[in-house]
Parts: C-alpha cells; structure tokens; sequence
C-alpha cells in the first residue's frame, strides 16, 4: 500500500489498492526547466511532473497551444521534452519513456521565451490564416523566395532543438542475433507466449519496450491471474524466463523496424536511465535480429475523443489514467470527469474514485448497462448517459466543460448545456490494435465492425499477432492466443512442447463494443468555434481533414501529406483512426474503403547514432597501408586515399609546396632515379592449361605467343566494348601467369574473370588467386636504376640484352627473394621489384641506401601521374570513363583484328563505334605554357559564340611538367584525332578564356629512346 | 629461373600487426577477461585450388583430410584445411612451412588443373579466445554464431563489420579469424573496441 508522499497540497493519492511500481524510499531530484523537482525511482518524467502537479509540459507544433501529458506510454504525442544539456541534449524525447535519474535535466520545447509565455501562441489567435495546406497555399509564389520562407517557417513551426554540439559524445553499438522465436512486446500476452515457446527449448528473444515486462497489466490493480495478483504473476512468468539459458530478455528495447524474411530492427536503450553512463557500455545498442518465427504482441493504444479543447492540459487518455494512478501512485486530477463511448473507462472511473477523486462519468453511449456500470454507480459516481463533452475550456490546463445531452450518432447537441468545473478529463474513444509491426511485414488488416478498429488479417512473414494488437483485448482470450501462438511457432521451428494451462483471469465483466461517435458537435459550424484535434503533434483539427476532404483531398495518402496527419515522431498512433473515420465521414465513405496509410519504420523514433553504432573516426571505414607505410610517415609523405588504400602522394622537403615536392620528384625520375611504392597495384595469380587462350578472350590483344618470363600490356574491355582496365600480364611458367590490375580496379577486375570462368567458359582450366597484398612492390625508375640495383645486390645481369624491356626475373635483390619486372610506366629504364610482403619494408629501405649516392628521389602518386602524362599513358578512370573504346584513346595497335574473338568484340564493330563525334583523347598546350588548365574545363571552338556553347569535350589529366618546362594536358575532344593542329578554347568561370593547340599525347620522348636508361 | 625459396623459411620481416603492443582492458564486471586475442605471426598459408586428385596428394603430404562439407575445416594438429569453394580451400600450417609444403605438393599432385598460390604475407590470422568471443564476433558479424550453429569444426567467409573475414570455430570458446593483411589492423582495433564491455587482452 503506497501513498507517494504527504507533501500538503499535492496531487498525490490516497493509498492504492496494490502496490505502485514506484520506490518511496529511493527519491530522485531533477530539473525541468530550471525548476528542481523530486520523484521517485521507477518514475517516468510524466509521472514524476504529474505527481508535482506539473501539467503543461510543452507547446505545440503550429499553433504554440499549451499541452500536458496525455498517454503513459510511447505513443505520447504531445509531451516531447529535450533531455540533457549540451553536446548530450537529445530533442522531442517523450516525457512519458523517460525514467528519471538523480539529476536529470529537462527542458520544454517550441516556446519563446517560456512555456507559461510564449509568443508563438499568437498562432492560435491567427488561426483564421493557418488551415490545412496552410504552406502549400500561401508560400507557392514566387518560387524563388521559398528558400526564406522556409527558413522562417523552420523556426515558428517545429519541434525541439538538436544538440548544441554536432558531435554525439556518446558510444552506441550494434549487435547481430539469431533466434527461433522472438516476441515483440513482453505485457501479459508476449509473456505468456515467450514462456510456452521457450519450454520446448526453442531460442526465444523477448523485447519490450519498457522498463519491466508487464505491459498494460503494470497500470492496472483490478484484476488477478490465476490466483494472484497480476503483478505478481508478471513477477513469477519473467523469473521463471530470465531462469532459462535459450531465453534472452531485453527490457528497454523497441521493436522498431520488421524487415523482410522475418529480420527485425531492435532499439535498446541500456543505459539512458542511469545518472552516469558508464563508458564501456553503449549507451543505446542497435539489435538486427533474424528470427524463424515472430509472435507480435505490440498491445492496443487508446484513442482520444474529438472534442472542442481535447488538447489542453488535463485531458488525459482513461487508460494512461489508470497507469498513473496504480503504477506510479499519482492521481493526476481531483475534480475529474470520465468522458466515454466504451465500458473501459468505467474502470478509470472506479480508480479514480478509489484515489480520492470527484468523478463524473460522461457516456456517449443513451443505454449501456453492464456490472462495470453497476460498480460505478454503486460507489455513488454520477454518469450521464448519452452525454458528452462539447467543449473544453481553461488556460494551462482544464478548468471546466461544457457537458450536453447528444443523439443516439453523436453528431446533434439535444438539450441544455451544463457547465462543469474540473481539472482532469479522462477519455476513451476506443482502442486501435497497433497493427505497425504486422503492416510493416506487409502484413493485412481487416475492419473490425465491432470493435471498430482495424485487425490484422493474413500475415506475410512467418509471424502470429497475439492479443491486444490482434484485436483480442479481452485478456483471457489473449492469453488463449498467446498459448497457440507459443505452440504453433515451436513446432515450426522444429521443437516440441504441450500447450500450458491458460490461467483464470479474474477483471471485470466488461464489453469490447464502443460506439461509432468520431467528432463530438458543438453547436458551431464546421470550421468555426473551438478547435477539436484529431492529431495533437501536427495541430490537425477535426475542421482540417473535413476541409482537406472538400478540397479533394480524398485518397488517405493525399490527405495525411495535405494536412500532416499521422506525421511526426508519433506517427499519428493516437490519430490515424479519428482522422480516417472523419475523412470517410465527410466523403460518405465508408471507413475500410478509404483504408490507411502505409505503416513504415520506424515504430518509434531510433537514434541515428545507434544505426551509425562504431563505424564512426578510426572504425568509419578500414584504411589500408602498405608495407613501406612506417617509411613514408617518418619521411613526412604527405597521403592521398585511392579507394581503402593511403598511399603516399608526394613527400615536400624543407617547406616546399606540393608544386614545388612534385617538380623535384618528377624531375629526378627522369635525371636520376625515383622510387615508387606500387604495393597497392592489383595482382592476380593464374595457373592452368588454359590461361594463354584465357586471356585471348579476355585482353584486346593476342596472348599465346607470349614467351616465358615475358611481359605484356593489355586492354581489357567490357562486353559494351568499352575500356573497364588495364595493366602488364607476365608469364611465370608455361602455365603460370602474373597479372596486375589498377589499384582501383582489383577486385573487380578478379570478380569479372570468375564470372567468365564460371559462367560462360567453365571449359577452360585456369586457376586465378589475389596476390596483391602477397608481394610488396617498389618501382624504381630513372637512368640510375640499374646502377642502384647493383649497389643493392643484385644476383643477375641487368644488361638490357640479358633482361631487356618487358621482361620479368626472378633473383636476389639484398639477399631478399624477388620477382623484378622490366616495365615501365614512366618511360623511363624502370624496375618493378616484388618481394614477399614482410620484406617491403626491408626493400625499400634498402632501396634508398644503395641509392643514396645515385640521387635516387621517393615520389608519390602525384609525380606518377606527371610521369605517365608526359609520355601519354593513360590512367582508366581518369581518361576513361566506362564509355571510351581503344579506338577513342588512339589504341587501335593493341586492338587485335586476326584473333576470333575477345569481350567487346563484337560491340567494338557496332556502326555507332565509327561516329566521327565520338569524343577522343588528344593532347593539349596551353598557349601559355606556365598555366595549367584546370582538369574538367570544357572546350569550344569559337569562344565568342551565344550561349549556350556547343561543348567539344573536357579535359581530362593538366600537369606542369617540369621536364617539358612548361603546362601539358590531355582531353577528350569530339571528333579530336582529326582536330590535331587546331586550337581550342577554354571559357573559365571568372570570364577569362585560355586557349590551346591540339596536339599529340606523347610530349615528352616521343620516340622512346629512354627505355633502356 | 631463380629459386625463390631459397630464403626460407623466413620469420624475419613484417607482419600484419607486428607494430602493434599487447594490450589489456580489464574487465569492468570483474572476472575473467572476455576475449584473449592475438596474430599468429608468420602462420603459412597455401590457397588450393584443384579437384578429387588434389585431396588425396593434400592428405599423403600435409595429413590432413579435405572437409566433407561446404563451410568446414578439417585440422590435423597445427594443420587445417579450410573449404573456401566448391574447388578452393586455404591450408593453414606451421610457420615457414608452406614453400616446402607448396613444393612437394606442385611435385605430386598427378592433374595438371591445379593451383597450389602461397598467401602467408597477403593473409592474416588472428587467434581470439574466451568466455565473450561468440559475443564480441556476432556484434560485426550477420551469422548465426551460436555454438550449436556454428560449432568447433565449422567455417565461414562472411563480414566483420568493414572487413571481409573467414572465420574458424576452434571450440565453443576460440576461433581463428583470417582477413586480408591490409584489413588486419581495423580488424584488431574493432574486435578491442567491440570487446570493451568484456575486457580483452591483446597480445603481440
């Protein structure tokens, strides 16, 4: 028996007839808008305000109107709060899922500058200029000055702030879990059958989205299971699963999310409710659940009654009443009046009555009989029958009504008004099954007649809807379903089990047919006299979906983006159903034929930080090194990312600007030697009888002449005929090839020859593994190259007649094994040394010894790239992009025309291929040989030509290149192969225009005479 | 031709996580240390790729039998061949053994539709063990981790968080994880990461 306190003057109660789930020894204090409060453990925010009789709790959306606590659970529309301070503040937090801490701190939200006071109330006065579509109406014209309209409309309208600080100081996590069954929603039903599945051994999750198992039983002191009281048969029903190794219990977490092939999205919140977050645990931890099967006992939510002034503080659901008073102890009113179409809230009324509360009970409903009824009136509470509540009225919160005598259909005011004072009204309209999980699995619904609400039907995914939120509200009869539900699903999923006793319930007799009453008149015309919500977040009045419907908005769909009904973090829980049944109302419709809208993910909102969970700084995404890495950050490289890998671009000295480090390294490549960390280059082992005709069909160019210890280049195109890679191929052994792929380009080009290997030439005998991250590789490039090979210790003789251009040995390079590759990506005499991984490291630095006294300079992927354009070599994805063929880049030599086939053959033989406007590579020199004309810059032939000018193409690689000692580019340019002599024009975004020749690619070295150093 | 083997074995040089420390968080519950993990340096590592004539060489060389199944490992004391397709598996032997093992397998196995390509640098091993490992794995890993799911025995290419893994139920309470070298430091610094609410302890 709990009394919250005896603080004179407060609302709390007098004692309750069972325990409330609140401790009276262990006081909270908190603060909510700058005022300190004290509560108790076990207490939401809601409740802990109530119970110091804090009822107006926030403002509302486009209106600024005053709002208190409505509901006790997560479908709380109106009381969103904005938890904690700083970079830890988190906005539109439902005061009713927050339990309270020593020290929580709490603020109001959408008031200016205070919740008593706010400007943004003036709204409300206007009214007359806010109607449904209010923004699609007013801020259509000009177009232009949406922007600034929207900036304003941002800040009057809307919900709370974000944090103040962008960064989210709190860890979350994400988890993977697999199970047989798992049982969204742990009240009375989700229990019952977690329990029956979990006997047969099957692996059950039971999640809920409270802080203990119980659902609405916790709220409720009137009825007894078995032969105890609901409390305690919660108790015993979660020892008796926490006692069980296949069962896991998951308080504090949302089903939020149902997905297809029965994956389910879960929120936990595990240590929200702690005064002080341990840092080793998540604050919040993202569940993604596969299950076999899935029992949904999500429960019901209660509807509102729409009446004038349904929205101010004071008016509560009758159910979220009834949890107030026996699970928390609070009685939120003292002059009370119960306003129904529904035997439920007789029971709120007998709660009420038992806290000490004046009741009235106000029923919609001319003659409904029964023993809830009975019971009422025997305690000597008055009920007016076929009454209702036409009209709210107070400032902060009720004060009085306007009570009236109504026909049968509730739609005409039939006597005398009276006025009542009172400071709560309890309604109930009716509850709506929260069909959400089961609708997100594409599950169907049905329109109960009866009940009216709408049901689930067929479900999609292998899942069972089990009480309240199957429709079944009476509890004995979800129990019954929670037991088959429990069986069925073992079975499925291969376990055995015996259906368990259903335990007698012992509740009042009561019935589950409301009456069809969905706007309460009074008196006024449509349109005019106190506002009647049917959705409290968004302000939607009931005078809005009727105007919506008038102006056409007839489709569900239409009128909830017309009117912002069912939007927002609720979701329309409390709504969609009022708003459904006055929009099939005023078309004269009947409510299934003007169904829902789609039920999406997620349930409630989840935090963004829980779905981003550790993939955020050093875990956002692997970053791959080479193994030369330690060498390049202790030589100050600075580092470029391609794809996952950092590779070093260019290594500035004694304060050089990138210009300055990449002139000098591409400089020294060319006088002396350079060194370049190629480990990143894709490489591709290939072994098998077959690999020589493999790579005919594979490459542009023949491959079966190829010797022994030979190298070759080759185009690899896609079946459209368009360059996808390209790269040196090296024959090992008769059977045994070494392919490399650009950096980028590895993985896909690896998954591509599977795909042909497996698919379409299964035939073919030929082996391919990646060896990339097998061998690190150092290309050493320059004149000087051989001579530092030989200072490194070189075992074989580099004389070009021994080991000539395009040819691979295998040897000693400083007593480390090596494969060397005489090829060369700078035209330069060049070395592409691989050694096995761990020995990259060792390479390189033994590299940079030898070649100390030979000048030998590390340059990075910026002087490569120079290098490359200087002699014209092509980078795929950088001249190409997956529409150019090796016709386009001048490549016709390495297109065979004798071999019978190769990918993109045939495509390459297309009469669109011989268009001669198809874009091709060209070079360019800037008529000012000291500027660089930036990559991407389009050409034009005629500078001076109207907009909008005909474009030529782009360009596509622009370097100084020091060692032509001036400005060079590359392009692909309409028609370009026949352009060479001409000049082109460059029109750039500050009016200048630069102006180019066309000229060939190679610019540096045409001939090739510096191959062999 | 050269023969490249004759600097192994070799145990000098780099490997994936050789810059690395050991490195422990207690447990903040108190009790043993959730997951105990480390490289297991220089592990040789031979990719296989062949057909019926491959397993029998596999077995009179190494000792170990292919796995009968798909997703299974069979081990034969430090030995393990791992099935990683319908014709590829990864054997996994002591460290510096894989050229010699690679050599007499390119000299016995009878088919010419073979490829025996050594790995040992381009793949890391991890061993993890303790009371957390299944939990730790299942907060980056999509499979069903439990030990009657995926039992001693059993293997599995999959994803950890960011990286692809191969991963190797020794016991209910150990695994081998193997992932690209490249990755291997994301790798290690997420399974600590993941670890944290278990303790973990690293060692080098």
């Amino acid at each position: 028996m709990v009394s919250r306190s005896a603080a004179s003057g407060s609302p709390h109660s007098k004692p309750q007839r069972a325990v409330a789930r609140i401790d009276k020894n262990a006081p909270v204090n908190f603060t909510f808008d700058g005022r300190s409060y004290r509560g108790f453990a076990g207490d939401t925010l809601a409740s802990a305000l109530l119970a110091n009789n804090v009822h107006l709790v926030g403002r509302s959306f486009k209106y600024h109107r005053p709002r208190g606590i409505m509901a006790a659970g997560s479908e709380e529309p109106n009381a969103l709060i904005r938890l904690g301070k700083g970079a830890y503040a988190e906005p539109n937090l439902r005061a009713t899922q927050i339990e309270i801490f020593e020290g929580l701190y709490a603020e109001s939200q959408n008031r200016t500058p205070s919740l008593k006071f706010d400007i943004g109330a003036i709204n409300s006065v206007l009214d007359r200029f806010f109607p449904a579509g209010f923004y699609y109406k007013t801020f259509m014209w000009p177009a232009s000055m949406w922007m600034r309209y929207e900036h304003v409309i941002r800040h009057a309208a809307g919900l709370g702030k974000v944090a103040d600080d962008h960064n989210d100081p709190d860890r979350y996590e994400k988890t993977h879990a697999h199970c047989d069954i798992l049982v969204a929603g742990g009240g009375a039903t989700g229990l019952m059958a977690a329990l029956q599945a979990a006997k047969s051994g099957a692996r059950v999750i039971l999640a809920d989205e409270q802080n203990e198992f119980g659902g609405w039983l916790l709220g409720e002191a009137d009825i007894m299971i078995g032969d105890v009281s609901a409390f305690n048969w919660i108790s015993d029903i979660v020892a008796e699963l926490a006692a069980m190794p296949n069962v896991t219990l998951l308080p504090r977490t949302t089903v939020f999310g149902y997905l297809d092939h029965n994956y389910l999205t879960l929120n936990e919140r595990v240590t929200d409710h702690l005064p002080s977050r341990p840092a080793h645990l998540p604050r919040q931890r993202l569940w993604k659940i596969r299950a076999k099967q899935v029992i949904i006992a999500q429960g019901a939510h209660e509807r509102p009654l729409v009446f004038a002034g349904n929205d101010l503080p004071g008016v509560m659901l009758a159910g979220a009443v009834r949890t107030y008073i026996n699970r928390y102890g609070v009685c939120p009113g003292q002059r009370t009046i119960v306003v129904c179409n529904n035997d439920d809230a007789y029971r709120t009324a007998l709660d009420l009555h038992h806290a000490g509360a004046l009741v009235v009970v106000t029923d919609l409903r001319a003659n409904a009989t029964g023993p809830l009824m009975r019971a009422v009136r025997d305690a000597g509470i008055k009920i007016l029958q076929g009454h209702a509540i036409i009209a709210a009225y107070g400032n902060h919160r009720v004060a009085r009504v306007e009570i009236a005598p109504v026909n049968d259909s509730v739609t005409e005011i039939t006597g005398d008004i009276d006025h009542h004072d009172c400071d709560l009204i309890a309604m109930s309209g009716g509850l709506s099954p929260a069909v959400h999980l089961h609708s997100q699995a594409r599950g169907k619904l049905q329109w109960d007649d009866a009940k009216l609400c709408f049901r689930p039907s067929a479900t999609h995914e292998p899942s069972f809807n089990i009480g309240a939120c199957n429709g079944s509200f009476d509890l004995a009869a979800g129990l019954k379903e929670a037991v088959r539900a429990g069986t069925k699903a073992a079975t499925a999923t291969g376990h055995k089990t015996t259906a368990l006793d259903t335990p007698d319930v012992q509740s009042p007799k009561q019935s589950w047919r409301p009456l069809a009453a969905w706007k309460i008149p009074n008196g006024h015309a449509a349109g005019r006299g106190p506002k009647a919500f049917v959705d409290f977040q968004n302000d939607v009045t009931a005078s809005d979906v009727s105007l919506a419907a008038r102006e056409g908005y007839q489709s569900v769909e239409h009128l909830k983006r017309y009117t912002t009904t069912g939007m927002g973090t609720d979701q329309g829980k409390t709504s969609n159903i009022n708003a459904l049944a006055i929009l099939a109302n005023a078309l004269g419709n009947e409510i299934p034929a003007v169904g829902t809208t789609t039920f999406r993910m997620p349930y409630t909102p989840s935090n963004i930080g829980a779905i981003a969970g550790r993939d955020i700084g050093d875990l956002f995404d692997p970053v791959r090194l080479t193994r030369m890495d330690d060498w390049h950050r202790a030589h100050v490289a600075t580092f470029e990312h391609v794809g996952q890998w950092m590779r070093a671009w260019y290594y500035p000295q004694n304060g050089e600007t990138m210009q300055q480090a990449v002139n000098r390294e591409v400089k020294a490549a060319r006088t002396t030697a350079g060194l370049l960390d190629a480990s990143t280059l894709g490489k591709i082992d290939i072994r098998g009888r077959d690999v020589a005709e493999f790579l005919n069909r594979l490459y542009t160019n023949a491959w079966s002449k190829l010797g022994i210890g030979k190298c070759r280049y080759g185009l690899m195109l896609k079946d459209d005929g368009m360059v996808m890679d390209d790269g040196v191929t090296t024959r090992i052994g008769e059977n045994h090839f070494h392919m490399t792929t650009t950096t980028g380009g590895a993985a896909g080009v690896l998954d591509w020859m599977e795909e042909w290997l497996q698919t379409e030439w299964p035939d073919l005998e030929v082996y391919l593994t990646s060896v990339t991250e097998q061998w690190a590789v150092a290309t050493l490039s320059g004149p000087n190259a051989g001579k530092i090979l030989q200072d490194a210790g070189i075992d074989f003789d580099l004389s070009p007649a021994e080991f000539p251009f395009m040819s691979m040995k295998e040897g000693h390079i400083g007593g480390l094994a090596a494969r060397i590759f005489r090829i060369s990506f700078t035209g330069e005499l060049s070395y592409e040394i691989n050694v096995a991984a761990r020995h990259g490291l060792a390479l390189w630095t033994r590299l940079m010894a030898a070649g100390k006294a030979h000048g030998i300079t590390p340059y990075g992927t910026e002087a490569m790239h120079v290098l490359r354009a200087e002699k014209g070599f092509i980078i795929v994805g950088q001249e190409t992009d997956g529409s150019v063929t090796p016709h386009d880049l001048g490549m016709d030599w390495i297109v065979s025309k004798t071999k019978p086939d190769f990918i993109g053959k045939r495509a390459l033989a297309r009469h669109t291929m011989e268009y001669d406007d198809r874009k091709q590579l060209v070079g360019l020199l800037c008529s000012d040989p000291s500027t660089v004309i930036p990559e991407g810059a389009h050409a034009v032939l005629d500078p001076n030509q109207p907009l909008p000018m005909k474009m030529l193409g782009q360009v596509t690689s622009s370097y100084f290149s020091p060692n032509c000692g001036r400005s060079i580019a590359m392009a692909m340019l309409k028609g370009g192969h026949a352009l060479k002599g001409q000049t082109v024009f460059f029109p750039m975004l500050d009016g200048s225009v630069l102006k180019a020749e066309i000229v060939d690619t190679a610019f540096f070295d045409p001939k090739g005479a510096r191959i062999n150093g | 031709m050269a023969n490249l083997s004759s600097s192994r074995p070799d145990f000098s040089g780099q490997t994936a996580l050789s810059g690395l420390a050991s490195n422990t968080s207690a447990n903040p519950d108190g009790g043993a240390i959730g997951l105990v993990f480390g490289e297991m340096a220089h592990l040789g590592k031979l990719n296989l790729r062949g057909q019926n004539d491959l397993a029998k060489t596999v077995k009179v060389i190494t000792g170990c039998t292919f796995p009968p199944k798909a997703n299974r490992f069979q081990s034969a004391g430090d030995r393990h061949v791992v099935w990683l397709g319908p014709d590829e598996y990864l054997l996994l032997c002591e460290a510096g053994k894989e050229q010699e093992l690679q050599d007499s397998l390119n000299r016995m196995i009878p088919s010419p539709h073979f490829a025996i390509t050594d790995v040992s640098d381009s793949l890391c091993a991890l061993s993890l063990r303790g009371p957390a490992v299944r939990a730790v794995l299942a907060k980056g890993c999509g499979l069903d981790l439990h030990p009657k799911k995926f039992a001693a025995g059993q293997s599995a290419q999959s994803l950890l968080a960011l990286s692809a893994v191969t991963l190797m139920a020794v016991a209910d309470d150990a695994f081998i994880l193997i992932c690209r070298t490249s990755f291997a430091p994301y790798v290690q610094r997420w399974l600590a990461d993941a670890a944290l609410e278990y303790g973990y302890q690293y060692i080098a």
